[in-house]
């Protein structure tokens, strides 16, 4: 079943991409100005503390980027539209290389702060089973040739993988580990001032724009394929 | 300058984890944004043949 997008989203796509390119390297360019010359150091962690403006947003979007794949998968499973594989596929290896970059990040945050590089802590050793979650979705397209099977497949790994992202939210509730509580929530007051929460914003702000860039190439490179398979047949 | 790099001992952490960042975006980046222009000739050069 190949996937129809209507003339007028396609070309809106070809105009937003390079608006989208330069917005992200503007607000990174702010962000970082921000997170290196415009912050100040933590009293307690000096300027270790720096890493969370890379660290955090990765770790927000590892997250919010496996829960829309697995909202994606359950959507396929029942309306059986490929463009729910599109949004899944798209988003997988954006969520991996987030869930890397706060894996690795939080490792060399961790050995000034903790005095060690790893722990196995439920809230590192959840992050780090959802690295291995996205590889596995990601194998499941690259090795199994038959894309109905693949489809299916890589569908039910998509949403029972689920089930790890409230146990990397709440594992700093529900079990004693190393890394600190949620210091912004949606349910109280955050506990971080403003001219700390000013760079994290900015950065999470970059970084969301980064993950729509890529999925809009990720977009024009599915139309393209299309187009491809027409003009061959 | 100095004090941006060494920040009191720490600049070596966060130095390190801010490369790891870009240089992760930009290797990600840098393959979506070759497939894209990868498919674009494609789609040329298959139109060319078909003229």
């Amino acid at each position: 079943m190949y996937l129809k997008l209507p003339n007028k989203i396609i070309d809106s796509l070809r105009r937003m991409l390079p608006a989208f390119i330069v917005a992200t390297i503007v607000t990174f360019m702010i962000g970082i100005y921000y997170a290196i010359l415009n912050s100040p150091p933590d009293y307690l962690q000096g300027d270790s503390m720096r890493i969370m403006y890379v660290h955090v947003p990765a770790a927000w979007l590892a997250l919010s980027s496996y829960s829309f794949l697995a909202l994606s998968c359950i959507a396929w499973f029942i309306f059986r539209n490929p463009i729910f594989n599109l949004f899944a596929k798209s988003i997988a290896p954006i969520g991996a290389t987030f869930t890397l970059i706060a894996l690795v990040t939080g490792s060399i945050w961790g050995k000034p702060t903790w005095g060690t590089w790893w722990a196995w802590d439920a809230r590192l050793t959840s992050m780090l089973i959802l690295f291995f979650l996205y590889i596995a979705y990601i194998m499941t397209w690259q090795t199994i040739t038959n894309k109905d099977l693949a489809a299916k497949i890589s569908a039910a790994l998509g949403i029972i993988g689920f089930i790890n992202i409230p146990i990397i939210k709440f594992s700093v509730d529900w079990w004693n580990t190393l890394h600190q509580p949620a210091t912004i929530s949606k349910l109280s007051a955050p506990s971080i001032h403003i001219s700390m929460l000013t760079p994290l914003m900015l950065m999470t702000c970059a970084y969301v724009l980064f993950l729509i860039t890529l999925f809009l190439i990720r977009y024009k490179i599915e139309i393209l394929d299309q187009k491809i398979l027409r003009v061959s047949s | 300058m100095s004090e941006i790099f060494y920040m009191d001992g720490y600049g070596v952490y966060v130095w390190s984890a801010y490369s790891f960042t870009f240089i992760s975006l930009l290797i990600l980046f840098h393959y979506y944004y070759s497939s894209l222009l990868k498919k674009e000739k494609e789609l040329k050069d298959l139109q060319k043949h078909h003229e």
